[in-house]
């Protein structure tokens, strides 16, 4: 087992595997959206008191939980940076924020959508909502030091700190519906969660299956992109490239 | 906004985010692999 997680740590290794499995992600990941948002919109029961709107959950659940997930992500690679030094702990600590803060964007926008339909505003400065606001600026933030310095390594360096820095952040999002009183409700599954129809969980945990599938693929296809361009004078690149 | 509108609206725009991120990252990995390939293309004709 660790014999194979240090092989795909190898660069050429970690590129042929990104390669195919980045296509096979995708398309699995953009079938089962298709599917999985189908089968929501159609199979769900409608809420007795929100009606249709709060079928947005589909959306807005998957992207908010896929926001932390990828942070956490780039967390446990800026570990492994930190430790290792490989060239792909450096690639796929980079490659997870972008899409990081895209899924950022989608949960802030579609909770908004959301919460003028049923709070009657489209923000308040609630404990969840600012958290999550704080997470956007500080994907954003990282985003600009990752291209700011030429230095690749000296910037490895200052963004890994800043990523394990930044994670207080997300148990902060994660629990604010229990540290505060908040407008938005608690959690959506769970211990505390209120009972929920079977269909609506089938319906949301194909949908974040949908989109972890989406998103690893991007990270996968972003981090090969960004690998070969920092390994471009090793051997394997020709021998890899040569053959396309 | 009626309820469909805000569902539509946002299954739109989660559509829009995907295939944008998709659609940079491809370009993004596209020209990283085509200036790697520029570079062994020049070394190979510097070594001849």
């Amino acid at each position: 087992m660790l014999k194979k997680l240090l092989q795909i740590a190898s660069p050429p290794i970690f590129f042929s595997v990104a390669s195919k499995a980045y296509i096979g992600f995708g398309v699995l990941g953009l079938l089962l959206f298709i599917l999985s948002i189908a089968y929501a919109l159609i199979s769900t029961p409608i809420d007795a008191q929100q009606g249709l709107v709060y079928k947005v959950i589909y959306v807005h659940v998957p992207s908010a939980w896929m926001s932390m997930f990828l942070y956490l992500i780039a967390a446990i690679y800026a570990i492994i940076f930190w430790i290792w030094r490989t060239d792909v702990s450096a690639v796929m600590m980079r490659s997870v924020l972008p899409t990081g803060a895209w899924m950022t964007i989608l949960t802030l926008v579609t909770g908004s959508l959301w919460g003028k339909s049923t709070w009657g505003t489209y923000w308040v400065w609630d404990a969840r909502l600012t958290t999550e606001l704080l997470l956007l600026f500080i994907y954003l933030g990282l985003i600009a030091v990752a291209n700011m310095i030429e230095d690749e390594e000296k910037t490895d360096k200052a963004l890994s700190l800043m990523i394990v820095f930044g994670t207080f952040n997300i148990p902060l999002i994660y629990f604010s519906v229990i540290f505060w009183n908040t407008l938005h409700q608690g959690f959506s599954l769970g211990a505390t969660s209120a009972s929920v129809s079977p269909e609506i969980k089938i319906a949301l945990f194909l949908c974040s299956a949908s989109f972890w599938l989406i998103c690893f693929s991007i990270v996968l296809l972003r981090a090969k992109g960004l690998l070969i361009s920092r390994q471009s004078t090793a051997n394997w690149p020709s021998k890899i490239l040569g053959n396309n | 906004m009626s309820h469909e509108e805000v569902l539509f609206v946002s299954i739109a725009l989660t559509v829009i985010i995907i295939l944008l991120d998709y659609f940079f990252s491809y370009l993004n990995t596209n020209k990283r692999e085509q200036d790697v390939k520029n570079q062994l293309k020049e070394d190979n004709e510097y070594l001849d």
